[in-house]
This record gives structure tokens, sequence and C-alpha cells, in this order.
């Protein structure tokens, strides 16, 4: 346990003396030989640091009380010191920086310290007072600067220093160099790439402020290293660690900057294919570059192109992309879906596109994004293993559940008709889409093994409402140091959910809220045309209860169909209208 | 002996006393009296470093004004060995 704080007033009042003293002293140093400027420019540094550094501290100190020797209080001196204004704060810390980057000694230990002390310093500097001492420093000054850091961060490494001290410096250098970014992202991207064998702790500092890094620095970063990486089959376990911790920043980041990164021929090559990465780490970029970034109406162009390289490379891909492949397919199954029902036209050669329409420019264009054979291909590569399976699963669940709500949403709005099978055809054909992409899993999934994990995925999918579950999870991640974790987040809740499945209940358990729909969809008919319920045999179901159940049916109107508030309400609706015998009737013959 | 020898050893002279009295300033004790005993804080822990940083500076600052100095007084002599 390290030494209390604390002080001797008196000792402190002695060293006061003393440092005044010195100072007067070195004021008096002086020559007129130019060979003596270097030692003078030595003692004016010395002089100026006692008088910027020292006696401020031991001025505050003496004004403080918390800290007489023996008192045990907590707190520091430093913090009770009143700050200085924010300019002199520059000026200090860019001044100290000089000095104490010059200074460096390689061999004290207890220098390097001080030196994350002083960076510490420069990290409570606002963005656009380290963005000016970027400039104030130099070419020189700021490359001793980034090996100060690189030393320090070597030194914890090796045990010599703290290792509670690391954060302090990756915050600092972290904060400079985002700074920097805003306004020449390509300078610190190249700075960053070119050092990145060299000192890959700057690589860290990065991703420890990567949420206040543009993506236009993130993204040629990650690929440049990434880059590094695919041209040395040997490289450093260092790096490809930290080209993970840069991944997950991305996938952190905006979807945008997933896609803007895996629109790179190579880099894409590389995450796709390179089982060096980190497997869920990749999951996360794979899902956000070309699921939700398609989400984005100006991207989804992009994102197909994207997707139709994934599909051709389909029995390359490593289990990360798998996994990042089949969470982004909730996006593309609406996009594609009415095309399903071709896909045994001529034998599979028929190309399957996805067809983009660009609102802002009047255009219609089709992306191909392979043979349907191709697709099926693809299909059967992912449901290869039980993590892609399951993230195939939900996403079918989530797009059924959405199509149901779709459906029961186009009933109350057009009113309905006094026909039962035409509000129940309405709703099949919601759900004929849907069907065709669980068709066409099960086809291409029956030539690899059985589909138990997708069909407990699509049940938690639907029951759960888990549409953007890589949303969620990005959401739930705040910070950078962690990112990693994104993807890992996300398919832990598909498995548990899964698993939380009794083994009993049948897998066509996601039916349940299609379920819940096709009775709305029943119910609307009575509850709108009086003259149905005498048809349907419904004229002793009294008064109170069909007022209630237009209420309830008001409410529902009102309600986002996409939302959790939605499924919710139309379950409980159904439920209200079960308990009357003659309602439970109709819905038993008349539902699904 | 030469005017410009002369000079030279002056120079020489003056450097070593400026070495000197950069290496007896009371900046080069201050460490005695800035240790744990006195004060125990972050803060102090830096001030340490960066006077220790200090120190050596001046140090190095006063051994290359004797190097000069050395220099200067070898210039010297060449300068007299040639007349």
């Amino acid at each position: 346990m390290s030494d209390p704080l604390g002080y001797d007033p008196d000792r402190v009042q002695m060293l006061h003396r003393h440092t005044v003293e010195a100072v007067g002293h070195l004021a008096t140093v002086r020559s007129a030989d130019p060979d003596a400027a270097a030692a003078l420019r030595a003692v004016r540094l010395v002089r100026h640091e006692l008088e910027r550094v020292w006696l401020p501290a031991i001025t505050a100190l003496m004004a403080c009380t918390a800290l007489t020797m023996g008192f045990s209080g907590a707190g520091e001196a430093l913090a009770a010191a009143p700050r200085p204004p924010s300019t002199d704060r520059i000026d200090r810390s860019s001044y100290a920086l000089h000095d104490a980057v010059g200074l460096l000694d390689p061999d004290a230990p207890e220098a390097w310290a001080a030196h994350v002390a002083l960076l510490r310093e420069i990290a409570a500097l606002p963005y656009v007072s380290l963005a000016r001492l970027w400039d104030d420093l130099g070419d020189d000054a700021r490359a001793r600067l980034l090996f100060v850091h690189g030393t320090a961060l070597r030194a914890i490494e090796s045990g010599q220093l703290d290792d509670g001290l690391r954060d302090d410096a990756n915050a600092a250098i972290g904060r400079f160099l985002a700074a920097r970014a805003r306004h020449h992202p390509t300078e610190v991207a190249q700075l960053l790439v070119a050092s990145a064998v060299a000192n890959p702790w700057l690589l860290d500092a990065l991703v420890a402020q990567a949420r206040h890094t543009p993506s236009d620095v993130l993204v040629p970063t990650t690929a440049g290293v990434i880059g590094l990486i695919a041209a040395d089959r040997h490289a450093p376990e260092a790096l490809v660690d930290r080209a993970d911790a840069l991944l997950g920043a991305i996938a952190a980041a905006t979807p945008r900057a997933s896609l803007d990164l895996l629109r790179d021929d190579d880099v894409r090559r590389s995450v796709l294919t390179d089982g060096r990465f980190d497997t869920e780490t990749v999951a996360a970029v794979v899902a956000r570059g070309i699921g939700e970034a398609a989400d984005i109406p100006l991207r989804l162009e992009q994102a197909a192109h994207v997707l139709a390289d994934v599909i051709e490379r389909a029995g390359d891909l490593t289990a990360g992309a798998r996994l990042g492949a089949a969470s982004s397919m909730v996006t593309w199954w609406p996009v594609i879906d009415v095309l399903l029902s071709f896909r045994h036209d001529d034998g599979g050669r028929t190309l399957l596109t996805a067809v983009v329409f660009d609102d802002r420019l009047d255009r219609e264009t089709s992306v191909p994004l392979g043979t349907f054979a191709a697709f099926d291909r693809y299909l059967a590569e992912l449901v290869r293993d039980d993590a892609a399976q399951a993230a195939l699963g939900a996403s079918v669940g989530a797009y059924t559940s959405q199509q149901v709500r779709l459906g029961a949403d186009r009933l109350i709005d057009v009113a309905g008709r006094a026909d039962v099978e035409w509000n129940r055809e309405t709703m099949a054909t919601a759900l004929a889409d849907p069907h065709d992409v669980v068709a066409t899993v099960r086809e291409a999934g029956a030539r690899a093994h059985d589909l138990e994990a997708f069909e407990r995925a699509r049940a938690v999918g639907a029951i759960t409402d888990a549409v953007g579950w890589a949303t969620m999870a990005a959401g739930f991640v705040p910070g950078g140091h962690v990112v990693g974790r994104v993807a890992s987040i996300g398919t832990r809740v598909l498995r548990e959910g899964a698993a939380r499945l009794p083994a009993g209940r049948p897998v066509s358990g996601h039916e349940t809220g299609m379920s819940s729909a096709m009775a709305l969809a029943v119910l609307l008919v009575p509850l709108r045309d009086r003259r149905a319920r005498r048809r349907l045999g419904l004229d002793d179901v009294p008064d109170e209860l069909w007022h209630d159940l237009q209420r309830r049916t008001g409410e529902l109107a009102d309600l986002d169909p996409l939302s959790p508030e939605h499924a919710t309400a139309r379950n409980a609706l159904v439920r209200t209208a079960s308990r009357d015998q003659a309602l439970a009737d109709l819905l038993r013959r008349g539902g699904p | 002996m030469s005017t410009d020898a002369h000079h030279l050893r002056d120079r020489a002279r003056a450097l070593r006393a400026l070495a000197t009295e950069i290496e007896r300033t009371p900046a080069m004790s201050l460490d005695r009296h800035a240790g744990p005993d006195t004060w125990r804080t972050p803060r102090a822990d830096l001030c340490r470093a960066v006077l220790r940083t200090g120190q050596h500076q001046l140090h190095r600052a006063a051994d290359e004004l004797r190097w000069v100095a050395h220099r200067l007084e070898l210039e010297a002599a060449s300068v007299e060995a040639v007349r």
C-alpha cells in the first residue's frame, strides 16, 4: 500500500524559501559568450519550471490544511488549488511538454510517471486547445511527445510502471490525436498506420477515444492496419489485437463506418476470409455494414454490392463473417422476398437482384446479388454452424413478425369488410413472403444438416421482436475499449433466448404473434358491421364487450405497428374477446 | 602569447566558471528539501521528477561548457604552435 498523502507545514515553508532562493540565483546566471547559449537556455528552463510548476504547487499546498502530515483526511493539494485561467493552462502545458519531452530520460522510470502526469493535464484541455497545442509543439516536439507515450506504455507493459497509468496516457494521446483529426484526418490516419508496428500503443490511444474520433480517421486507419496484416502471414499477434480493437471501434461507430470499411475490396476480402480476426468483432462489422447501413436509403445500393461479394465468397467466409451476414439478412428479406418465388426457374441460374430506388435522383437500380443457385449455396454456408444459423433464424422470425403487424395494421386502416375470408386473405398475403423465405432457407439448409437452431431462433425472433438486435447491442455498449463485444451481446441474447424455450415447445411457437394477428383480422368484421354479427351467430355477445373491443381497436390504430406495445395491445384484445364463448368459437373456426 | 590565444583562454576560463556556478546553484540541491518527508502528493512526485530532469540537464549543460572550454584551450594551443 502506498504512503498516505500529506505534507509537513514547516518543511514546506522551508522548501518555499529555498525555491525562491534558487529562482533568484538562476536569474543571476549570465554569460555573453555565444557558446554558453545552450547552457543558459537550460538554466532558463529550470528557472521557469521552478516559477511555473514548483512555486504555484507549494503556494497552493501552504494554503491547504487538509493534507497536514499525519492528518487522516483524503484528497490532494492539487485538487484544492485554484485553477488558473484556461489560456495559462494551455501555455503551461505546452511549455511543460516542451521541457518534459526534451528532458526524457529513458533510464529514469519515475520520469515516465511524471510525463504521464503531464499527459493527464493535457487530457483535461478542450479539443480546441489540443488542436492548437499540436501546432505549437511543431514536428520535432510532437514526435518526441508520441515517443514519450510509447515509452511510458512499454514501461507499463513490462511492469516498470503502474498499470493504472495506461488509461491516463491513452486518453491524453487519444484526445490529442482526435483533436488533430477533426481537421486533418488523413494526416492522422497516415501517422497511425506508419507507426502501427513500432508504436502500436498509438492505436490503443485512438481506440480509447474512438467515440470522439471521426470515422474518416477510424476507417482509413483500420484499413491500413488490416492491409499490413494481410501482407504479412506472420504479422505480430499484438498488431492483430489492435486491428480487432479498431474493428470493434468501427462497429461501435455509425453503420456507415462499417459499410465504408467493407466497400474497400482488399479490406473486405481480409475481413471476410482472414481467420486471424476476432469472430464476434467481424460479425458486428459485417452485420452493421451490410445490414444496418442498408437501412440508410442512399446506402442501400452500396450495401447491395458488398452483399453480392459476400454471397460470391460464401465458401470462404469465416465464422464471424457468416454470423454477421446471417444477422444482416433481416434487412434484406423485405428487399428480395418477392423474387424468391422464382428461385426454381431455369435451374437456379436466374439472377436474384436487389432493386434499389433512389428518390433523390428518381431512378431505379437493380443490383445483381448472384444466381439463385449461388444464393442457395450462401444460405447453406450460413447454416453450417449454430451461431449463424440462429442469427438467420432470428432474422426470419423478426421479418415474419414485422409482416404480421403490417398486415394487421392494413386491416385496421382500410376499415375492413364484412367478410372474414377477405380479411384472412389480406393477412395471408402479408405472410406469403415470409413463408417463401422460410421455404428457401429450409431447402438450402436441408442439404447441410437439420435446422433446429434456425427454427428455435426464428421463434425467439418473432416472440421477442428482435428486429435490429445488432443495433440494440451496439447501443448497449457505449464505449471504445469493450466494443469488440458488441456482437457477442447480440448473439448471446439470441442463443440464450433460444435455449430458454422449453424443449417440448413446438418450434412453430413464433406463430403466437401470427395467431393473434389472424384473430384480429377475424374480429374486425363483426366489430365494424352489426349485420355481420347476426350472420356469424354473435347476437348474444354483450354490447359492453363490443364497446370495449372497439375502444381497444381504436387504441391499437394509434400505436406504431412495429412497436412491442402494438403486439401487447393486440394480444390483450384477443384475450378479452376470447372470454366470450361465442367469440371464442368464432376465433377457433376463423383462426389460422 | 598572441591576443587570439589569450582571448580563447579567457573564454575557456569564463565558461568553466559558468559551469561551476551552474552546478553550485541552490536549485541543484533543492531536492534535499523536497523529499517525501516534506510532501507526498501526486503533484509532489511530478515536481520532483521535473526537478530531477532539470538537474540532469544543468549537469549536462555544465559538462558541455567544460567540453567547449577544453576545445577553446586546444585551439589556443594550436594558434600558439603555429606562431
